[in-house]
């Protein structure tokens, strides 16, 4: 009888607080080349859309599961589908982990989603049309709180969505002065630069220089020739859309500092530093264009956006260069400064930009961020 | 370097703010265990999964996708997973037949998304006043919100179209309403003579009545004879409640034996391992991760166990938060005792005398809810 049957769901309020709803964790740290991600599904749903449990016991058991784990791994292709603009990126897995969350069990997936291009979004589609209450909590890299993604939506993770308002000048301005103030390779480069300027050479050893005048003039020429040619650059890869993979870019940014350092060790360039400084802060031009990309800014915007960002680059960059050269000239006719702050400085100095080389070239993690 | 973030080690979440909780739940760590290893054992039937695989390769005629959706809605009702309300969700998606709209009323309703059922249901009594189950699903929500006089004329509206669904209907109201012998009386008739879902409904529903009345020998005589009638998890719940209050915790455990883990059962498993002198911990933490979940997807229908859980554990400021959340969202006389013991403990006279005016407007007789509201009263 219908209505009976009918009856029986009309009982249902009482019932309602039931146990959790279908919810996948999803967490994505989006880069300059695109994203890293982590995916936890339940495996009750993944059973649902694939029908793991091969032998039908109801139980499921790893070995199951990962006979199926190219499946897992295609409908991840299918359904979290980052993209960067129109491309989309390609999805690199590691081997499926399991984590017990609230008594359920849930497969993992990590790997990267590579795309080199500026806007980052992800489409969600696992559970569409099949589970309209699934959803993922998504936690986005340097948000404060974790997003809820029905299936079927589109998210954006990094670049400006259409609808976001212009940033302002001084945004930019503040974005500037933290990114040369946060990057350590660009204030370790400069302090690179400056500790022998208070000093000369003079019989193949260092004594100080008395002439504080001529120190603050080279550290003057120095940096604004690292400033002149960074700019050059920043213009060149942001305006002109000169690119240079940070594949390359971010292992020679470490090799200024290197070759900086040991010069300081074993003195090869002695004069016209500032020439050295120029060639070299062309590459790290190149590094500050890959902060502005990602925002992909319209032409007009942008050309203020980078007037203002590198305005905030100078700000931070004078300020580390005020600081150090004080502390170096209360420093420099202290007759240990060459014995215990140049060298050990320089040697520290070579040993990190070392390290820097290697992780970038191989993409490793030996220094903690 | 900043331009190089790789996916960071999960610190230790730590605090009680969502984020923490997110964090926690999406840091544990994990692994890749031997083959034989079982990973899940609570998976979708067969016969579940073969529909929604059936139903997810070609859009089906919309007959064919209401009966499905019927069919999981119910299985939902019995297991408790709430999944499969999601699936029979999608399966109604843009359907605008009567019995369609009905069943996402349904799915709404155990949402507790009530206003977008009610305005569900409203449509499809505007067009088809006699569609009885639309009648019935908006008088049961009525009185869930607590309006006693709405829900009583939706109950009488039925008498036509199906004289015993609607003598029990108005037995709910009855009973909400404090007539108690009336309720009694009618619920009792079609327990005796009505057909067998019906009779687990009134049979459960009696035992409501005497629970209130203090009669806790017959609740558990009208839950167990309900639960021959038909295997429901709300009324295996109510029925662990009774043992709990006679203070027979193994038979309140039995009682929930292989039921499905939803808040109301962890909840009551929990009281149980704590009434045993047994290790509650891993439970209190099992509970805690669920409400935390539920709450970042933003979901509210856990706000009355959340209450319980934070009253039971000593914090009565934030049990009478949830108490009075609840409260807004639904006043069955379980949510006046829940706010009463919330406002007493943390010596809230305002919801207190909440609880009282609610008690004398609606007549409402609970002894459970007159015990707190006087001990406070005396306090």
């Amino acid at each position: 009888m219908r209505k009976l049957l009918l009856a029986l769901l009309a009982w249902l309020p009482a019932i309602a607080a039931a146990h959790s709803a279908s919810t996948a964790y999803l967490r994505v740290e989006p880069d300059e080349r695109g994203a890293a991600i982590e995916w936890r599904v339940a495996l009750r749903d993944l059973d649902v859309l694939l029908d793991l449990d091969a032998d039908g016991d109801g139980r499921l058991t790893w070995g199951e599961v990962v006979d199926r784990a190219d499946a897992i791994e295609a409908l991840a292709r299918e359904r979290l589908a980052l993209h960067a603009g129109e491309t989309p990126c390609a999805l690199r897995l590691a081997p499926l982990r399991y984590v017990r969350l609230d008594d359920f069990g849930f497969a993992q997936l990590e790997g990267r989603a590579d795309c080199a291009g500026t806007k980052l979004a992800l489409r969600y589609r696992l559970f569409e049309g099949i589970d309209a209450s699934h959803r993922a909590l998504l936690v986005v890299a340097g948000e404060a709180a974790p997003r809820i993604v029905a299936p079927g939506a589109s998210v954006h993770l990094r670049g400006r969505a259409d609808g976001d308002a212009p940033r302002s000048p001084g945004a930019f301005v503040s974005e500037g002065i933290g990114h040369i103030l946060g990057g350590f390779d660009h204030v370790l480069f400069l302090i690179g630069l400056m500790l022998p300027a208070v000093v000369r050479r003079e019989g193949g050893r260092w004594v100080a220089r008395d002439d504080l005048r001529a120190a603050a003039t080279s550290v003057v020429w120095i940096a604004t020739a690292f400033t002149i040619a960074h700019s050059l650059t920043l213009a060149a890869a942001t305006l002109g859309g000169l690119r240079v993979s940070p594949r390359i870019i971010e292992p020679l940014i470490a090799a200024t500092v290197l070759a900086t350092a040991l010069n300081n060790l074993w003195p090869v360039v002695t004069r016209r530093l500032a020439l050295v400084a120029f060639g070299f802060g062309l590459i790290h031009g190149f590094g500050f264009a890959e902060v502005l990309a990602p925002l992909e800014l319209p032409r007009t915007e942008l050309a203020l956006a980078l007037a203002a960002f590198n305005a905030g680059v100078e700000i931070g960059q004078l300020a580390i260069v005020a600081t150090g050269f004080a502390l170096l000239a209360a420093l420099r006719r202290w007759a240990g400064y060459p014995r215990w702050v140049l060298v050990p400085g320089s040697a520290l100095l070579a040993l990190v930009a070392c390290i820097w080389i290697v992780e970038r070239v191989l993409d490793l993690s030996i220094l903690a961020t | 370097m900043d331009r190089f973030i790789r996916m960071r080690r999960c610190r230790r979440a730590r605090g009680g703010t969502l984020l923490a909780l997110m964090l926690a739940a999406t840091c544990a760590s994990a692994q890749a265990p031997a083959r034989d290893t079982v990973v899940e054992t609570q998976l979708a039937p067969p016969a579940v999964k073969a529909q929604i695989r059936r139903a997810s390769a070609a859009a089906a005629a919309p007959r064919e996708r209401i009966a499905r959706a019927r069919l999981l809605v119910e299985a939902s009702r019995s297991t408790g997973d709430p999944r499969l309300l999601g699936y029979a969700e999608a399966l109604l998606d843009a359907l605008d037949d009567a019995d369609a709209l009905v069943l996402r009323a349904t799915i709404e309703q155990s949402r507790h998304r009530f206003e977008a059922a009610v305005a569900l249901l409203d449509r499809v009594l505007n067009r088809e006043p006699s569609h009885a189950q639309a009648r019935l699903t908006r008088a049961t929500i009525a009185q869930v919100r607590g309006d006693l006089a709405a829900a009583r004329r939706d109950c009488a509206a039925l008498a036509p179209l199906a004289a015993a669904v609607s003598a029990v209907c108005t037995a709910a109201v009855d009973a909400a309403s404090g007539r108690h012998a009336l309720a009694l009386a009618a619920l009792e008739s079609v327990a005796a003579r009505g057909p067998a879902p019906l009779r687990g409904w009134a049979l459960s529903l009696a035992g409501e009545v005497h629970e209130r009345s203090g009669d806790l020998d017959a609740a558990l005589r009208a839950y167990s004879e309900s639960l021959a009638s038909g295997e429901d998890l709300y009324t295996r719940v109510a029925l662990a409640d009774v043992w709990l209050a006679l203070d027979r915790p193994q038979q309140a455990r039995a009682a929930l034996t292989d039921a499905a883990a939803t808040d109301a059962v962890l909840l009551r498993r929990w009281r149980i391992a704590r009434r045993l002198g047994e290790d509650a911990a891993p439970l209190a933490a099992q509970l805690t991760e669920r409400l935390a979940a539920a709450a970042a997807r933003g979901e509210l229908l856990h706000v009355r166990e959340a209450g319980w859980f934070a009253l039971e554990r000593g914090d009565a400021a934030q049990a009478l938060r949830h108490a009075r959340a609840n409260w807004a969202a639904q006043r069955e006389p379980a949510d006046a005792l829940l706010l009463a013991a919330a406002a007493r403990a943390a010596r809230d006279a305002a919801a207190l005398a909440e609880v009282r005016a609610w008690l004398a407007r609606t007549g409402l007789r609970d002894v459970r809810i007159e015990r707190v509201v006087a001990a406070n009263g005396a306090a």
